[in-house]
């Protein structure tokens, strides 16, 4: 090839493009025949890594696809039954988008309203922040011991780790929760959404390590749960301090919203003498008539319900009735980064209903492990880089950790285009590295791919070159393996042989033929009416001419 | 009417009968399609890598490229819905961009344009109907692609399973989560399996790819086939001789 | 107030601040006015005959009472069909409700004064209570410890809630009933039995919270 045709030197000083000549061929394929540096960087695996490990464990994946199918029936259901789900979604949204518009005024709102009711509200600037603020607040007193309900805010915070460490034990106070920490596994968004314990795993984990527990616990889930229910009874009961996360805050009135399926929150909020809710800045709506439609979506778009079997609201301590000391920790935590971006800021208007999870094609298989956080699925790849960052390998991977299907944006109740988010997150992610001294194999695909796009005589050329050397690499018809980058596609699929002749040169041959039969009127990228015959037609006889594998 | 005939770069060159099925399905109706030879890529695969300026060079490219053109026809969904839904985004980088002749999907103009969803084609096969994940959400081609299969003379329809799920093809997903590309397909694959189909059709030849890669790796019984290939069969043996 | 000078507090709302100046909010799509959906479904029913058939589908039992002269006899008769030996009542119940109990001991939880004790509000098999408004749509009861509810663990703890809701305290949705709560009290919003499907999602009813929730209509 010609040193004109070099994208290194061809582009040398156009647009702000400032790529490094290059002395290899420049067709963007050349550029992922090597394996890449090989380098993996240090810190959390990315997604595809920790995927790798997920996907092989295949009675997980098949019970959580089981679980998966069940949730979109039952939240399918949910939606068919509102006389009015598009309107439904559309108010949700616009109570979700005005809270975050006036955000300022509505968290200012709040603090007024719920310091008025006798709440105690605090800030936080980032997560360490709000570990050492709730970690002061559950030990005072000299108190040991606090309850915790489910909350993504919690887990997303490590709150607990932080508990432990100022000498207060936590305990958990859902069902899932109680069985996941009695068989050691972590708190993640599974242990609410799509990952049940089977149970015998759940017999054995209470039975042996259940304080009171029977040892001839039978293996039914009504006796499980309600072994595991007279426990956290009385854990509650025992409790002089719990620890709630929220589902929303009401600026107007200063009222904390918690929905729930068990009634752990319920007893938590009646019964022990503190009360600590910790919730993002996000959760904030304007006014109290917002809750009638918000909780609907979420009941709906979580439970396939047309309401959560418990619903509460508490502005401040009542004498006589339920905790005297109550507090809101109000937790920015990445949050504001995420609102001062137009496009991913619609991220923050998610109401953790986790609809997206149980429709997404990747999460149905990877599970929410590979995510690296609480906020696991669509969502968490879309929400996760923007509290944390993309400058770490696991984060920069997540906007590219999904299809696009855009199964997810369609049974969104606040209407977040999570593929739109996930887009604009990709191309932060490539500017990002863009200023990287050495350019990634992809990035130089990238942009040597666009410059034999923007020239057709290029195009064609390339075109012909992949196309001999792909018939070179086939057997039979099919090519069964690739080189380099480009083999993990040939690592479990195969590619057709590039047949002889593409649909321009076809086009381009009939064109000429048409010229000479027609003296030249139909030239030029026309073609006739009912199309020659002597070229076999435009489809041959019958489908199937282009050979495709199969 | 100008109708300009765009052809993905994937099916220019390695799935040339898609686009030759299309032009004789056009031309069997009466319409004379142009083919601008200057046309390339639409840029979606820069666009949805995050290589916003790259794609947006390639969208000015086919605004003007297109240019002389009253309405563009593609075989290929996902390139219609880079153009229909990708585009609007890059205007603000590529104002070219905001500047293209409406693109529709082969199903949607033959049933919204032409107004027909017989279109004299006879292939007798079982075949089953993947709706790719672009043309049923961003495009919404809804029910046409099926319309025009119910009056393909001897075609057996059966229904897919878990139609409405993703392939896993996801552009370059497939490359940089491809264990995860490969797991979801396998579940496609085994649902195209329970459908006895012989023929598995689609209007993206990118998740063909996917589907017909795996159906040959894993022996799958069916044989992927565009929409548009089998609206220009006319049910000859010629439709066997090939595969 | 020291909130004011809190350095975290300052930090928080000067990034929402400088946040929302470089992503100002779109157009805002502000919805439509017109009525809401969740009425949608009430809109030309019968308030009561819908409450009582979305609390059937919750499981929730239904009882009539004709009127306050009835109610007496209808409280005692679902008691009795708990065969619960004690039932706790709020302070402020009222007592002719409670006139025809024979062989249940109703005990009166009257906080801060006279507690009941936390033990002793578990260990009684029911507890009867009013609401403070019901939902006909959803067939939700609600709860605000107003007069006839008592405090919060009075209706969570025992086994059974009897909850007895007067036919004009059903309003046709929750946007209806929004408004005429004070959002000062607490308020608890109950939609069926509460539930878990932690194992092997299998549905196990009344996890916290009564087993069995009945509700007697009056008028």
């Amino acid at each position: 090839m010609s040193g004109a045709e070099h994208p290194g030197r061809a582009r040398r000083g156009s647009s702000g493009s400032g790529r490094p000549a290059q002395n290899g061929p420049a067709y963007p394929w050349s550029h992922l025949l090597g394996r890449g540096t090989g380098e993996r960087p240090s810190g959390p695996p990315r997604f595809a890594d920790a995927a790798r490990s997920a996907l092989g464990d295949s009675a997980v994946r098949s019970s959580r696809s089981a679980a998966a199918a069940e949730q979109r029936g039952r939240r399918e259901r949910g939606r068919g039954a509102e006389p009015a789900w598009e309107g439904l979604r559309r108010r949700a949204t616009a109570v979700r988008e005005r809270a975050l518009a006036d955000l300022e005024r509505h968290l200012t709102d709040f603090e007024k309203a719920a310091e008025a009711a006798g709440t105690r509200v605090h800030w936080a600037r980032d997560a360490a922040e709000a570990r050492r603020v709730v970690a002061r607040l559950a030990a005072a007193g000299g108190e040991r011991e606090a309850v915790r309900s489910s909350s993504a805010t919690a887990h997303e915070l490590d709150l607990d780790a932080a508990l432990r460490r100022a000498g207060v034990d936590v305990h958990e106070s859902a069902v899932a929760d109680l069985i996941a920490g009695l068989t050691g596994q972590g708190p993640d968004a599974e242990s609410r959404t799509v990952r049940r314990h089977d149970r015998a795993s759940a017999r054995s984990a209470l039975a042996r390590r259940l304080p009171g527990a029977p040892a001839d616990l039978a293996a039914r889930p009504e006796a499980l749960a309600e072994a595991a229910r007279d426990y956290l009874r009385e854990s509650l009961l025992e409790a002089r301090t719990a620890i709630t996360g929220a589902n929303a805050l009401v600026a107007e009135t200063g009222s904390v919203v918690a929905m729930e399926t068990e009634g752990n929150v319920r007893l938590g909020a009646a019964v022990p003498r503190r009360l600590i809710t910790v919730a993002g800045i996000d959760k904030v709506v304007p006014a109290w008539a917002d809750i009638a439609v918000l909780s609907r979506v979420w009941a709906r778009s979580s439970l396939g319900a047309v309401q959560a079997p418990v619903l509460s609201t508490w502005s401040g301590p009542v004498e006589g009735d339920g905790p005297q000391e109550v507090h809101v920790v109000l937790v920015d935590a990445g949050r504001t980064a995420a609102l001062g971006d137009p496009v991913g800021r619609q991220a923050l208007r998610c109401i953790r209903c986790t609809a997206c999870l149980d429709v997404c094609p990747v999460f149905e298989r990877t599970g929410a492990a590979p995510y690296g956080s609480v906020h696991a699925g669509p969502i968490g790849a879309a929400l996760t880089p923007q509290l944390r960052g993309t400058r770490s390998a696991r984060e920069a991977s997540l906007p590219f950790a999904s299809t696009l299907c855009g199964a997810c944006a369609d049974v969104c109740p606040v209407g977040v285009d999570i593929p739109e988010v996930l887009l604009e997150l990709r191309a932060r992610v490539v500017d990002e590295r863009r200023a990287n001294p050495v350019p990634t194999p992809e990035a130089l695909a990238a942009q040597s791919g666009e410059w034999v796009m923007a020239a057709e005589r290029r195009f064609a050329r390339a075109q012909r070159a992949a196309s001999r050397w792909g018939r070179l690499l086939a057997r039979g018809g099919r090519i069964r393996r690739l080189p380099g980058l480009l083999g993990r596609w040939t690592e479990a699929r195969d590619l057709p042989a590039p047949p002889a002749e593409s649909f321009r040169a076809w086009w381009a041959r009939r064109s000429r033929v048409l010229a000479v039969r027609g003296g030249g009127r139909e030239a030029d990228g026309r073609a006739r009416r009912g199309g020659p015959t002597a070229l076999g037609g435009t489809g041959g006889s019958g489908a199937g001419e282009g050979r495709r594998d199969g | 009417m100008r109708i300009g005939l765009f052809v993905a770069c994937l099916t220019d060159t390695l799935y040339p009968g898609t686009a030759r099925a299309t032009v004789r399905v056009l031309e069997r109706l009466g319409y004379t399609v142009r083919f601008p030879r200057e046309q390339t890529c639409c840029g979606q695969a820069h666009h949805t890598s995050g290589y916003r300026r790259e794609a947006a060079a390639l969208a000015g490219r086919f605004a003007d490229v297109f240019a002389g053109c009253d309405l563009v026809v593609t075989p290929s969904a996902s390139c219609a819905a880079m153009v229909r839904t990708g585009y609007p985004h890059l205007a603000r980088r590529e104002p070219r961009a905001g500047r293209v002749p409406r693109v529709l999907e082969l199903s949607e103009f033959l049933v919204d344009v032409a107004g027909v969803t017989d279109v004299g084609a006879s292939f007798p096969h079982r075949v089953t109907y993947h709706p790719t994940c672009q043309s049923l959400r961003a495009l919404e081609v809804g029910d046409r692609p099926l319309r025009l299969l119910r009056a393909v003379r001897g075609l057996e329809l059966a229904e897919l399973p878990a139609a409405e799920e993703c392939c896993g093809f996801g552009g370059t997903f497939a490359w940089k989560n491809a264990d995860t590309s490969v797991a979801i397909v396998a579940d496609k694959v085994r649902h195209i399996g329970e459908t006895r189909a012989e023929v598995v059709c689609a209007v993206d030849d990118a998740c063909l790819a996917q589907i017909g890669g795996a159906l040959s790796r894993l022996r799958g019984g069916a044989r992927p086939l565009h929409l548009a290939e089998i609206l220009a069969s006319d049910g000859g043996a010629g439709a066997e001789a090939h595969r | 107030m020291a909130e004011k000078r809190d350095p975290a507090r300052a930090g928080v709302l000067a990034r929402v601040r400088r946040a929302v100046a470089a992503a100002p909010p779109g157009a805002g799509r502000e919805p439509g006015l017109g009525g809401s959906a969740d009425a949608a479904s009430a809109r030309g029913r019968d308030t009561v005959s819908l409450f009582t058939e979305r609390l059937a589908e919750h499981g929730i039992g239904v009882q009539h009472a004709s009127g306050a002269e009835d109610l007496p006899r209808v409280i005692a008769s679902a008691l009795w069909g708990y065969g619960v030996r004690r039932a706790v009542v709020p302070r402020d119940l009222s007592s002719l409700w409670l006139s025809e109990l024979d062989g249940v001991w109703a005990m009166r939880d009257d906080p801060p004064q006279a507690p009941l004790s936390v033990r002793a509000i578990e260990s009684a098999g029911a507890a009867v209570t009013r609401c403070a408004l019901a939902v006909a749509d959803t067939g939700t009861l609600v709860l605000d410890g107003g007069i006839g509810q008592g405090r919060r663990i009075l209706s969570l703890l025992p086994a059974c809630h009897l909850c007895v809701v007067e036919a004009d305290q059903i309003v046709p949705s929750m946007a209806a009933a929004l408004p005429e709560l004070d959002p000062a009290r607490p308020t608890t919003w109950l939609t069926g039995t509460t539930m878990t499907t932690a194992i092997e999602g299998a549905r196990v009813d009344g996890v916290h919270g009564p087993r069995r929730i009945d509700v007697i209509v009056v008028g």
